[in-house]
């Protein structure tokens, strides 16, 4: 806005003292993770530089291969899944009188749950013996479809994505939801007025409106997907292998199991740069698309 | 906020339809709700029961009730301290966090529109914690802070501030339209007084979300509190709960009482705030 | 008034700052004086989580009082968390006085960082403790290069047994022979009949029931002890054992499911649900067994294998599992030594004591369990164990898992195992990975 650049102190005042603990910091943090990444380190003894040695070597491990392909894919699921039922849910109330404040809080209930819990429930969900997945599909005679969720290495990926994705779709209706509430009514009850259905309003007005909110919420979701770690710890160590893990679990197996904290800030340093490439795409997109 | 056409705009067959779209509408979220809710009763419920009949029938009612598990839960967690000190690092937390990063935000979406600065704040949200656990630590114990309110507030604040500059920058940009400003500059306002005057009560969404963000992230951080905080006058409610586990095996009915008394707070924190949010954003949206 | 608005902001920015940098220059530093020494011990009892956990923490304000001088700080952690702050700590040059740990590979490092104290020096001023009332191959356990790092607590006690009351019901004799065992995985499946809750999840129990095979060999049990040294996973003991334990997936004997019934909480409760032949458990989980399952549970030795050497009732998995580190540069300060003397002689011997008689542990000390009433322990299957222990001369075996000298090792062997056990890879893939992670570790020295 030019009218206030003239105040050239407001730099200081608004964004200083950010500035100063943010780079003191983490900044700060970051580049000791960039530089610890490029050596051998088990955290007691000195760090031993070794170049780049943690890159190829993590590049070249089909391990390190799995859990890149099962991070992705399930980005793609969760950015599917929860964009789209966060957006519909949030409408959905926006558009609903009765119950209003009740249906808000009731979605947002899995998001204040812990990572543990929810991970706990969905590990007893997919018991193979008393879960009620395998009951129900027994009752409705769907037996040949039951499996061992937690340890066949077919579908165990999809079981741990399973509470990943559930378990913060409520937290995206959430943010939509207010994103909504700061459309000026105007513009919806002209349109309402000129017939549009709530279908084309849903479509042509709300989420075009709503594309910085989408962005948000999008690199919500790929940060948290490339940070995730306690679902795939609790319910199956990763496993069966590294079958069900992605890279945050991976990085925190590196970094306090195995002591290897040269690799595990390789990975760090991975997943920074492959979340801050796919935020930047996104936000490439959504400038496309918004007006 | 919630729309609907005007009966005198309408004609009958109108007026079925959209009585059999709020049918639908209010059956789709009755169902979701059904499923989001189903979890914290689910633990409610594990709290009367032990582990025999959670691992044996994980859906069931309690079969017979057990009732030890709450009193051993609360003497185990030391209520009062550690809920004392998770409300206020969570409070604290936020209110540094929220005020920092509203200034950095409107810095960011009004004054300096598509600064690099943008970017570079932004990094800080897609570095994993355990990444930067130890320089981190490391920092704060040459500075003293380990063992510190101080120091946990100090990390907690930096580490939400990244999302929260990045929330609050995403509300602002479309939701304080610009004229508004450039009014108020005209009528002889400085940015400060732009600031508190108009900014900051728009904003009243984006603050509320991101601030819920950032409490619940204190709430539930362990991996800071549990290097951080080894005094026992200074622990979390979370990180009490968690030691509710024995070395190798954990009485899931124990535990689910222990996570009760966790959520407990924060829901009732939440349908309180909400109406404080209600009342915010219906005040926010009549335009002088 | 923007002026006062951007002056006050200035000002509490400036205010905030310094309380950051020059509080803590003031706060730190030791004090003079009458002013108590401060002890730092990480543990893993949270008063009030369980009765073991209450009575030490309250031996430890005994301490406390009974030492005016000392604060004694409890840092408390349970589980494998207690490795994360250990070692977040040593990297911060700021590890505790004292903390609980576990022994082999684990402690590797730390000694390796000259942090640990040499136990002798401890033993020679306490009061309550003494060299030979523990046993020879329990200090060996936390012995490095001749030189005792860490004062062993317990040791793993495991057992296996059957459901009694399963095997009359359908007249079926405990298994003695291999062919026997593999049999009845069919006859377990006719009845709708779990076979046993050895899952796998983390390497757990799995590792331990491995370790069990691989030591009905001769050349298995030296081999496991020496595999820290020969990094050689390629040896006959352990290529049949992994083969083994590939015929009980297939004959039906592991849990259908052995990611959901592994570790130890689900694999125990998955036993007491009271429709499983076979358990095989540590004695951490025993205080999970319900009253009636106890009564039904019979301790029987494990089959013996085709080309099995050893008498299978002789011994089972379980060396010194707990020790516990004290910090050598605190120990050579002048004025925490007297205080860490008397914590230690609390911990190893009045702690372990009440513990052993609770049945929680079984302590290495034989000074202490010969005091412990055996009839009076509370935990009934503890009873049960030490009484087939002492009946059949019970001795423990060494565990692969301890001797393996690298977290990573570590590791790597734990998740191969979950993978045999799902049957996602074959008993040669199993052997490649562990010995693939044993070269690499070799190449990395």
């Amino acid at each position: 806005m030019h009218i206030l650049r003239k105040y050239k102190w407001a730099i200081l005042v608004f964004v200083g003292p950010t500035l100063v603990l943010y780079t003191y910091f983490v900044m700060v943090s970051i580049f000791s993770t960039l530089y610890y990444s490029l050596t051998t380190w088990d955290a007691i003894s000195k760090p031993i530089f070794v170049g780049f040695r943690n890159y190829v070597e993590a590049f070249s491990n089909p391990d390190f291969a799995i859990v890149l392909r099962n991070t992705f894919v399930g980005l793609a699921l969760s950015l599917l899944f929860q964009v789209s039922f966060g957006l519909i849910f949030a409408y959905l109330i926006y558009r609903t009188l009765r119950g209003f404040r009740l249906y808000r809080a009731l979605v947002f209930l899995p998001v204040v749950l812990s990572q543990a819990a929810v991970a706990m429930m969905f590990t007893l969900v997919f018991n193979s013996d008393v879960g009620p997945i395998n009951e129900i599909l027994r009752l409705i005679g769907l037996e040949p479809l039951t499996r061992n969720w937690l340890s066949d290495k077919e579908v165990v990926f999809y079981t741990v994505l399973t509470p990943m994705i559930y378990q913060y779709i409520g937290l995206y209706v959430v943010i939509l939801l207010a994103g909504m509430q700061s459309i000026s009514e105007e513009i919806i009850e002209s349109a309402r007025i000129d017939g549009a259905g709530s279908f084309r309003v849903f479509f042509n007005i709300v989420i075009p409106m709503q594309l910085d909110i989408i962005f948000i919420c999008i690199v919500m979701i790929t940060t948290g997907m490339f940070k995730a770690f306690e679902h795939s710890y609790i319910m199956t160590w990763g496993g069966p292998g590294v079958r069900s893990a992605f890279l945050g679990v991976y990085m925190y197996f590196k970094a306090f199991v195995h002591a290897q904290y040269g690799r595990a800030s390789t990975i760090a340093m991975v997943i920074l740069v492959a979340a801050l490439i796919i935020t930047m795409l996104f936000r490439k997109i959504v400038q496309r698309f918004s007006y | 906020m919630r729309h609907t056409t005007p009966d005198l705009l309408q004609d009958r067959s109108s007026i079925v339809k959209q009585r059999i779209g709020v049918f639908f509408r209010q059956l789709t979220l009755a169902i979701w709700c059904f499923t989001t809710l189903y979890p914290v009763v689910w633990v409610v419920l594990n709290a009367f029961r032990d582990n025999k009949q959670i691992y044996g029938n994980p859906f069931a009612f309690p079969n017979p009730a057990i009732f030890r598990n709450f009193p051993k839960a609360f003497s185990g967690v030391h209520l009062l301290t550690t809920l004392t000190n998770s409300i206020i690092y969570g409070v604290v937390t936020v209110i540094v966090t929220m005020l920092l990063a509203a200034m950095a935000a409107f810095y960011l979406s009004k004054i300096a529109r598509g600064s690099s600065l943008y970017v570079y704040f932004i990094i800080g949200i897609m570095i994993p914690i355990q990444a930067i656990l130890i320089p981190l630590f490391i920092n704060m114990r040459n500075m003293h802070l380990l063992n510190t309110r101080l120091g946990i507030i100090i990390v907690y604040v930096v580490i939400n501030l990244s999302m929260s500059i990045f929330i609050l920058t995403g509300f602002m940009k479309n939701g304080i339209p610009n004229d508004l400003i450039e009014a108020a500059v005209i009528d002889g306002c400085g940015p400060l007084e732009v600031f508190f005057r108009i900014v900051l009560p728009m904003s009243q969404a984006g603050i509320a979300t991101a601030g819920t963000l950032v409490f619940l992230g204190v709430w539930n951080e362990f991996l800071f509190a549990l290097t951080m905080l080894a005094a026992p006058g200074l622990r979390t409610l979370n990180l009490s709960v968690y030691m509710l586990r024995g070395p190798y095996s954990t009485d899931q009915g124990l535990m689910a009482a222990g996570v009760v008394i966790l959520i407990t707070p924060v829901i009732l924190m939440y349908i309180v705030f909400q109406e404080q949010v209600v009342k915010g954003l219906t005040a926010g949206a009549i335009k002088g | 008034m923007g002026n006062y608005r951007k002056k006050g902001l200035l000002i509490g920015i400036a205010v905030f700052l310094m309380i950051g940098i020059v509080l803590p220059v003031a706060a730190g530093g030791q004090k003079e004086g009458a002013a108590p020494v401060t002890i730092r011990f990480a543990h893993m009892w949270q008063d009030g989580a369980s009765e073991d956990a209450t009575k030490s923490v309250a031996i430890l304000k005994q301490v406390e009082a009974a030492n005016p001088g000392m604060k004694l700080v409890h840092e408390v952690v349970t589980g494998d968390e207690m490795r994360n702050k250990i070692r977040v700590d040593v990297a911060a040059n700021n590890a505790p006085d004292m903390w609980q740990f576990w022994v082999g590979g684990v402690l590797a490092d730390y000694v390796a960082k000259g942090i640990l104290l040499d136990i002798d020096n401890f033993l020679a001023k306490s009061k309550k403790v003494k060299k030979e009332d523990i046993s020879k191959s329990a200090w060996d356990s936390c012995t490095f290069d001749g030189v005792v790092r860490a004062f062993p607590r317990n040791i793993s006690v495991g057992i296996f047994a059957a459901n009694a009351e399963i095997f009359k019901k359908y007249s079926w004799a405990y298994p003695k022979s291999w062919a026997e065992f593999l049999a009845l995985g069919k006859k377990f499946d006719a009845q709708g009949v779990a076979s046993s809750n050895i899952g796998s999840k983390g390497g757990n129990p799995s590792h331990f029931w491995y370790g069990d095979l691989v030591c009905q060999y001769e050349a298995g049990v030296t081999g496991t002890a020496t595999i820290g040294k020969t990094l050689n996973f390629r040896q006959r003991p352990f290529i049949k054992a992994a083969e083994y334990c590939d015929e009980m997936r297939a004959a039906g004997l592991f849990p259908k499911d052995v990611m959901a019934n592994g570790d130890w909480a689900p694999s125990i409760a998955y036993y007491d649900q009271g429709n499983v032949a076979f358990c095989y458990t540590f004695a951490w989980c025993f205080a999970n067994m319900s009253e009636e399952i106890i009564q039904k549970t019979e301790i029987i030795p494990i089959p013996k294998l085709p080309d099995g050497e050893r008498d299978t009732s002789k011994f089972i998995q379980g060396t010194t599992n707990d020790a516990y580190c004290i910090n050598a540069k605190s120990f050579e300060d002048p004025k925490k030594q007297g205080y860490l003397v008397a914590l230690m002689d609390a911990v190893a011997f009045d702690i372990g004591l009440m513990e052993s008689q609770i049945g929680s542990i079984v302590s290495v000390n034989n000074n202490v369990m010969k005091q412990v009433k055996l009839d009076q322990i509370a935990d009934k299957m503890m009873v049960k164990t030490l009484k087939y222990r002492l009946a059949n001369n019970v001795s423990g075996s060494p565990m692969i898992w301890q001797e393996l000298p690298s977290n990573k090792l570590q590791f790597d062997y734990q998740a191969a195992l979950d993978e045999l056990w799902a049957g996602a890879i074959t008993p040669a893939e199993y052997i490649d990975k562990v010995q693939k992670s044993c070269d690499e570790y070799k190449a990395s020295k």
